[in-house]
């Protein structure tokens, strides 16, 4: 997957190069909009990464300027401002999504997956990671072929882990996907419904599924796999 | 001055007011000369119609005839020489019969309609000029029946010179007049403005050398209680509502700055630390991860900062939806009762009522979710969150209680004053919030039409209660 990176701030830049060719990325970055348009009209690229705020031309015209050629690459737009007239004109001018500064990185890479996952098909149900099953329409959980008996909220939980597998997820991701919170209260209340849960997926079996990426987040993948 | 002349209110005090005066003073001196003028025409009049009925008298005296008159009338003439009196007799067919002399022959006067038969004995008064005279001239006619049955016109007329002359001077007096009192109605209106707007002057030159330096000063009261005494007192109280504003707004920065500078310093610190001597990879991964805090705080700080700064400038679009706040409450405690469990706290829902509000889906929930948090993390050593929904008066009211230390009276016209902390010295231990928790509860709860409030709890403990209005069945 190769991902253009338009951002004229060098420490962003730097930190989102660094970041998406760690996940695997291909990443070219252009330092302003001119140059961004340039690229994004020689080369093929999976998905652009648009800062909104550039020297010259900015990101609302280089969006312009690429949709108005029929250049169809999602766009995944990055600004400082956070207000509603921005996201709602970036939508307008046709960005596939927005993500206000400061961010998490593990939610761009979400969101990067998302995109590129859009069109293909939707996962399989039961979803199974080593020896756990989630049956996510009888809602459902088995761990090696013995049920788990989990609360709504704790299925929920795993759910939502599960369906991202091997993808790092922040607490803002889990808390606004699983709770409808859209904000961080900066306690430790999503560890203990984690541990929670860990308790009870892993309990009596050696391997661990539920991983804590400190300072970071959840992630629920197969480590030997 | 600075500013335009024309422009100044004290001009156009001025000049409305000498306007108005001289204005007054014009028509006063019009209305004078009309009735000076009638009264001298109708002075004449009379003068005429008296002649007139002397020369009616003089002919049936001299049996009739017309010729016999003429001598009296020449001697009437010789006496009223000065009067420029005119004389002339006509008979029914308009034939000049007797004149007092060429000129008198000439002049025109107006037939009445009908003919001198029917304003037998009337006087018809008529202004004309004629030529041999500078002036107009006013006639006096009346027609009469002499004792031989025959009918006669009599005519007197009299030049208007005097009477020109007279109103001439008095057009030139009420011109002069009308200037002076415009001149003098233009100095007084330009020192009575200038008397009235003295106060304003003053307010004026000590709002200018006001400045953000000195918060406390005020515009100067007379003590009179005039409009420019309330003006003054209205714009004090301006003054002392920016002067508030200011200070929480220079407090507030002040404390943003402060807050945001411990995580920053705790940062640098650990950096530098590491920093001075290699260390294992090992180490680096755990100073970066307990970095991580300090970065999610100090983000949410500047999240809650960018919040309530949009807040006060109005610039939040909230949604209006109908919420389901029964759910929002359910999920709230479905979120932190296993966090509550942990340490030991029983959350407990006490009553719940469906409950509907219109508003923004995520805030609210936002604002339920920070009271929970605040009830679990400061409880002290309390062992109960309780939480109600109920609804009563067109209000649904979410009431959380705890049974912890409570929030001693003095703290608590401060809970949400941005940054205050109840327990300053908190700062070291534990998780902490942004110190802009409350604040924000109260600034959701106020977009949508409700409030928060606390209070102590009977029986020790808080109690936070935000009332929300419903939606209208």
């Amino acid at each position: 997957m190769r991902v253009l990176v338009v951002e004229d701030d060098p420490d962003m830049a730097g930190f989102l190069r660094k970041g998406l060719r760690e996940a695997a990325y291909a990443v070219d970055v252009a330092v302003d909009g001119r140059e961004g348009h340039q690229l994004a009209c020689d080369h093929p690229y999976d998905a652009i990464v648009l800062d909104l705020m550039l020297p010259g031309m900015d990101g609302f015209e280089v969006l312009r300027a690429l949709r108005g050629r029929g250049e169809r690459t999602p766009v995944l737009c990055l600004t400082a401002r956070d207000s509603v007239e921005d996201r709602v004109r970036g939508l307008d001018l046709g960005a596939d999504d927005y993500l206000a500064k400061p961010f998490n990185f593990a939610e761009l890479l979400a969101r990067l997956r998302a995109l590129l996952r859009r069109g293909q098909t939707v996962v399989s149900n039961p979803i199974a990671v080593a020896d756990l099953t989630v049956d996510v329409v009888a809602r459902t959980a088995k761990r090696g072929g013995q049920r788990l008996d989990l609360s709504p909220t704790e299925f929920a939980l795993l759910e939502y882990l599960i369906r991202h597998e091997g993808e790092v997820l922040s607490r803002t991701m889990i808390l606004e996907h699983v709770w409808d919170m859209k904000q961080d209260p900066l306690t430790n209340v999503l560890e203990v419904h984690v541990n929670r849960l860990r308790k009870k997926v892993e309990h009596g079996f050696d391997k661990p599924l539920i991983h804590t990426i400190r300072g970071v987040g959840y992630v629920l993948r197969d480590d030997n796999a | 001055m600075r500013r335009r002349w024309l422009g100044t209110f004290r001009t156009r005090l001025t000049l409305w007011s000498a306007a108005i005066t001289t204005g007054v003073c014009a028509l006063v001196c019009i209305l004078l000369y009309v009735g000076f003028s009638h009264s001298l025409l109708h002075e004449i009049d009379g003068f005429l119609g008296g002649e007139v009925h002397e020369m009616a008298a003089l002919l049936s005296q001299h049996a009739n005839d017309p010729q016999a008159v003429q001598g009296s009338f020449e001697g009437e003439l010789g006496a009223r020489e000065r009067h420029a009196l005119l004389f002339r007799l006509k008979d029914e067919q308009g034939q000049v019969l007797v004149s007092s002399d060429a000129a008198a022959r000439t002049w025109v006067v107006r037939m009445p309609p009908a003919g001198w038969q029917v304003h037998l004995g009337t006087t018809h008064f008529e202004t004309i000029e004629v030529p041999e005279f500078a002036h107009p001239v006013r006639v006096c006619s009346q027609a009469f029946r002499a004792a031989d049955g025959r009918l006669y016109v009599a005519e007197a007329a009299y030049a208007l010179d005097r009477m020109q002359a007279s109103l001439g001077i008095f057009r030139t007096v009420a011109v002069i007049a009308l200037f002076v009192a415009g001149v003098a109605a233009l100095l007084g209106g330009a020192l009575y403005a200038e008397r009235s707007l003295r106060p304003v002057q003053a307010i004026i030159r000590k709002a200018e050398r006001m400045g953000m330096d000195e918060l406390e000063a005020r515009l100067p009261l007379r003590g009179s209680g005039d409009e420019l005494d309330r003006l003054a007192e209205t714009l004090n109280g301006l003054l002392a509502r920016i002067e508030g504003h200011v200070r929480r707004l220079r407090q507030f920065t002040a404390d943003a700055s402060h807050e945001l500078r411990s995580p920053l310093a705790v940062l640098r610190g650990n950096a530098e630390v590491v920093l001075a001597r290699s260390r294992s990879a090992e180490e680096l991964r755990n100073v970066i991860e307990q970095s991580m805090d300090h970065y999610d705080r100090l983000t949410r700080i500047a999240d809650d900062l960018l919040l309530l700064a949009k807040a006060d400038a109005g610039r939040i679009s909230f949604e209006r939806e109908e919420v389901s706040l029964d759910e929002a409450v359910r999920d709230v405690v479905d979120l932190y009762g296993p966090l509550a469990e942990e340490r030991g706290i029983a959350l407990d829902v006490r009553a719940m009522e469906p409950t509907v509000v219109v508003g923004d889906r995520t805030y609210l929930r936002q604002l339920v979710g920070n009271v929970v948090d605040n009830a679990i993390k400061y409880i002290g050593g309390g062992t109960e969150v309780q939480v109600s929904l109920s609804a009563s008066n067109g209000a649904a009211i979410v009431v959380v209680e705890d049974d912890g230390p409570g929030i001693a009276t003095k703290h608590l016209p401060h809970v949400f004053d941005r940054f205050y902390r109840v327990d300053q010295a908190r700062s070291g231990s534990g998780p902490r919030g942004s110190g802009l928790g409350l604040p924000i509860c109260q600034m959701i709860a106020t977009a949508h039409g409700g409030a928060v409030e606390i209070a102590d709890r009977d029986g020790g403990g808080a109690r936070v209660t935000i009332r929300l209005p419903l939606v209208a069945a």
